[in-house]
C-alpha cells in the first residue's frame, strides 16, 4: 500500500510546523494512512488538518481537562450545576473527567474511574469506553491497552483512521465537504474556518 | 473463447477484491442503561453481534518525555 502521490516529510513540515518530532510523524503516517485509503491529496489534506485542528499541531494527544470552576459550570451544568460543587474538581482532572463522562459512551459511574481511563486521546480524541472497544476489536487488541497505545504516535494516527473510516470521511473529503466531515468530527461546527484554511493550505502544499 | 477468460478473470479478481479488506465478527454482552448485562430467557448473557473491518496493529514508539533539544 503507498500514497497515490509524492507525500514527502517537507510538505508535512509545511503543514504542521514547528512540530519536534516531524521524522516520527512522517514514518507513522506513511506507515498508516495507506491502510486506511487515506492515500490522494484531498484525503490526505483533509485528514493532516483535521488530525492538526484537533491535536494543536500534532502537539496535544490526550484531553486537557485543567479546568477553573467557572469553565466547569458552563461546559457541564448539568455535572456541575453550581459553583460549589464545581470547587471541589476545578483544576483535578482526574476528577473532572470521572464526573464529566460518568455514565455515558460506555462508562461507568463516576466511582468506576472510567471517565479518566477513556478520556479524550489520540490525533482525534478518541472519547469513552465504547470507542476505545470499538477500536480495540478493530486492531484486534485488549480494551486495556488502548490507553497507552493512543499515546504513541502511531497509535495517535491509527486511532484517528479508525474513527475516519467509520465515520466514512474519506467521501467527504473526495468531495471536499469539510461542513459535513466538521460535523462527524467535532459534533458541531467549531473551529469550521481554521480547518477548512487548513484543507486548502495542505491542498495547495500538494499542488492539488 | 472469450467467455472462458472472463470467468477465469472473475475467479482471479474477485477474492482480491475482497482480501484487500479483513472482517471479522465480534460480539460483546448487550448492557441496559444502569449497565448491567441483558440476560436471555435462558439465563446466558445476550451477546450485541457486529461485523467489523480490522487492521493490523501497528508496532508504535511512545512519544519521548521531554521534547528534543533544537
Amino acid at each position: 500500500m503507498a500514497f497515490k502521490f509524492d507525500f514527502t516529510q517537507q510538505q508535512l513540515a509545511q503543514i504542521i510546523p514547528g512540530n519536534p518530532y516531524l521524522d516520527h510523524w512522517y514514518e507513522a503516517l506513511c506507515k498508516i494512512l495507506p491502510d486506511y485509503e487515506i492515500d490522494t491529496p484531498r484525503r490526505v489534506a483533509a485528514f493532516l488538518a483535521q488530525c492538526s485542528h484537533e491535536s494543536g499541531g500534532f502537539r496535544a494527544l490526550k484531553e486537557n481537562l485543567n479546568y477553573r470552576p467557572e469553565t466547569l459550570v458552563r461546559l457541564w451544568p448539568s455535572h456541575f450545576p453550581n459553583i460549589e460543587v464545581a470547587n471541589q474538581y476545578a483544576h483535578n482532572q482526574e476528577a473532572i473527567a470521572n464526573r464529566a463522562y460518568a455514565n455515558r459512551m460506555g462508562n461507568g459511574d463516576e466511582a468506576s474511574g472510567d471517565g479518566f481511563r477513556y478520556c479524550g486521546r489520540g490525533l482525534i480524541q478518541l472519547t469513552g469506553k465504547d470507542n476505545y472497544q470499538a477500536f480495540a476489536d478493530s486492531i484486534q487488541t485488549p480494551v486495556e491497552e488502548v490507553p497507552e497505545f493512543l499515546g504513541t504516535f502511531e497509535g495517535a494516527i491509527q486511532s484517528a483512521c479508525w474513527f475516519w473510516e467509520n465515520a466514512n470521511l474519506n467521501t467527504c473529503a473526495d468531495n471536499a465537504d469539510i461542513l459535513t466531515m466538521t460535523k462527524k468530527i467535532n459534533g458541531g461546527t467549531i473551529g469550521l474556518e481554521d480547518r477548512t484554511n487548513k484543507f486548502h493550505q495542505a491542498l495547495q502544499i500538494f499542488g492539488g | 473463447m472469450k467467455k472462458l477468460l472472463l470467468a477465469l478473470a472473475l475467479v482471479f479478481a474477485v477474492p482480491a477484491t475482497y482480501a484487500a479488506t479483513e472482517t471479522k465478527q465480534v460480539c460483546h454482552p448487550a448492557k441496559d442503561k444502569s449497565g448491567k448485562p441483558i440476560k436471555n430467557k435462558d439465563g446466558s448473557v445476550k451477546q450485541n453481534c457486529k461485523t467489523i473491518k480490522v487492521h493490523k496493529k501497528v508496532d508504535s514508539t511512545a512519544l519521548p518525555t521531554t521534547p528534543p533539544k533544537k
